[in-house]
């Protein structure tokens, strides 16, 4: 798995899977960030060569940069190594300037903050009992109890999902990403998309207040999407509304059982909600990396970048910058600035962002306003991916208050 | 001190409006920054420069009045 790069240093498979299972990432993205913040991973197994960004400075400025760096090949380095993304130019993720800003425009109607306020309030709520519940269980594993539901039936809820088929997209949503193998995840993509264009359909016929129908009924350049686009767009709404939100509220509770200063500084109100929340998606990071392709020969930290070349961004090495955070392997739930990537930057910044942060921030009034004590009561499993970044359960016990 | 958006640049994450509702709201058909109030001063002028730091896509300056 260790195999030497161009330049001769030590380096670690970043294609690989259980590169991040078996290592410490930090520590090796400390050396690269030192050493070498852009540096060239040569390809495998077939596969194209990569650039890789370790540093934050680079990082937010290659995300601000889609003249030179675009999306329309895929954002996902697997995905980008294997060929280009079939939903490019389609999905909102993967779709450049200029159908890009219209495309977003239509989805952040369906998503605006009015929409939400209400969905923020349902979340709210069922957070709380969730953790109420949970917390009289005694030992359970918080990944199955409380995180797997809230994220997934917010967007269900917004998506106008009826309940019956909510387990099949719980387990397609973690087969689209963390598929045991490629094959795997392409029938769960597929399963969710044609799930979603059979719904689209329903909507586009009677359409409701919902976010399927606002989409099925939009336009973009003044046409209409194809059935398979509204379908593309709300199968990412539940990939990035469900997915990362579930795997960062796993981390946050870990990261809360595993620093109980912190947990008490939170429980006696001694640190400011938002900033406890941004340290939380900091901290999580649900994605270890974003990647574009490079549309023109430019210069990224002085290395000189060809038209055509994958250039993968790591979001798990810029949110741990010393140059950028205040010993940032620090858990500081009252570090203020805070300008983490997690959400990413620049003209793909996450759409959900606002629903995301809404859901941490419920789960953190929910643990402090029902739960005394919160203990790791056994091994955290990690999910096994070099793109999201988190564990696929988490065996705690709950105090009650 | 004055505040000056750039629609362009904006990707409607609404964190500006967010922090600093009095300065920035959302457009309606595209959430892109519509800039409310130009002059600020005090502590608005704070909150406005750090709506100006979090912006994911740096759309916003908030600068000392300069003299013609």
């Amino acid at each position: 798995m260790r195999t030497m790069s161009r330049t001769g240093t030590l380096s670690l498979d970043l294609t690989d899977a259980r590169t991040f299972l078996e290592q410490d990432p930090y520590e090796y993205f400390a050396e690269m960030r030192a050493h070498e913040p852009v540096s060239w991973h040569e390809g495998r197994r077939g596969q194209p060569g990569f650039w890789a960004v370790a540093d934050y400075a680079n990082v937010v400025a290659c995300y601000n940069d889609p003249a030179s760096l675009g999306s329309g090949r895929g954002t996902v380095l697997e995905v980008l190594l294997r060929g280009d993304d079939p939903a490019g130019g389609r999905m909102l993720a993967v779709t450049d300037r200029p159908r890009h800003r219209e495309l977003r425009a239509l989805l952040w109607r369906a998503l605006s903050p009015k929409v939400l306020a209400t969905v923020a309030q349902a979340v709210e709520q069922y957070t709380a009992r969730l953790v109420r519940q949970a917390a009289e269980l005694g030992e359970f594993d918080f990944a199955a109890e409380v995180a797997e539901h809230v994220p997934l039936n917010t967007i269900c809820d917004l998506l106008s999902v009826p309940s019956t088929d909510r387990p099949d997209l719980l387990k397609w949503s973690k087969g689209a990403l963390t598929g045991a193998d490629p094959l795997d995840s392409a029938e769960s993509r597929n399963e969710l998309v044609m799930y979603f264009m059979h719904l689209a359909e329903l909507r586009r016929a009677q359409p409701g207040d919902d976010v399927v129908s606002t989409i099925a009924t939009g336009t973009v350049d003044g046409e209409p999407l194809t059935l398979e686009e509204v379908a593309l767009n709300c199968y990412s709404l539940i990939i990035g509304g469900d997915e990362s939100s579930r795997v960062s509220a796993v981390s946050t509770v870990k990261a809360l059982a595993e620093h109980p200063a912190q947990w008490r500084a939170l429980v006696d109100g001694r640190v400011d909600l938002e900033a406890a929340v941004e340290e939380a998606l900091r901290w999580a990071t649900p994605s270890f990396h974003f990647a574009r392709t490079a549309t023109i020969d430019h210069v990224i930290g002085g290395v000189r970048i060809r038209a055509g070349d994958i250039v993968s961004l790591w979001n798990i090495s810029a949110n741990n910058d010393e140059n950028a955070f205040f010993r940032p392997r620090a858990f500081d739930l009252a570090r203020s600035p805070n300008r983490h990537v997690a959400l990413g930057h620049g003209p793909h910044y996450c759409l959900g962002a606002f629903l995301g942060r809404a859901e941490l921030r419920a789960l953190l009034r929910a643990l402090t306003g029902a739960v005394s004590a919160i203990e790791l009561r056994g091994a955290p499993v990690r999910i096994e991916s070099n793109f999201l970044n988190g564990y696929s359960s988490l065996p705690v016990r709950f105090t009650p208050r | 001190m004055r505040v000056t958006v750039d629609q362009q640049r904006c990707v409607s994450s609404g964190l500006c409006a967010l922090a600093v509702g009095e300065v920035f709201d959302q457009g309606e058909q595209d959430g892109v920054v519509e800039l409310l109030r130009p002059e600020v001063s005090g502590e608005l002028a704070e909150r406005a420069q750090r709506a100006a730091r979090v912006c994911p896509a740096r759309a916003i300056a908030v600068q000392e009045e300069v003299d013609a």
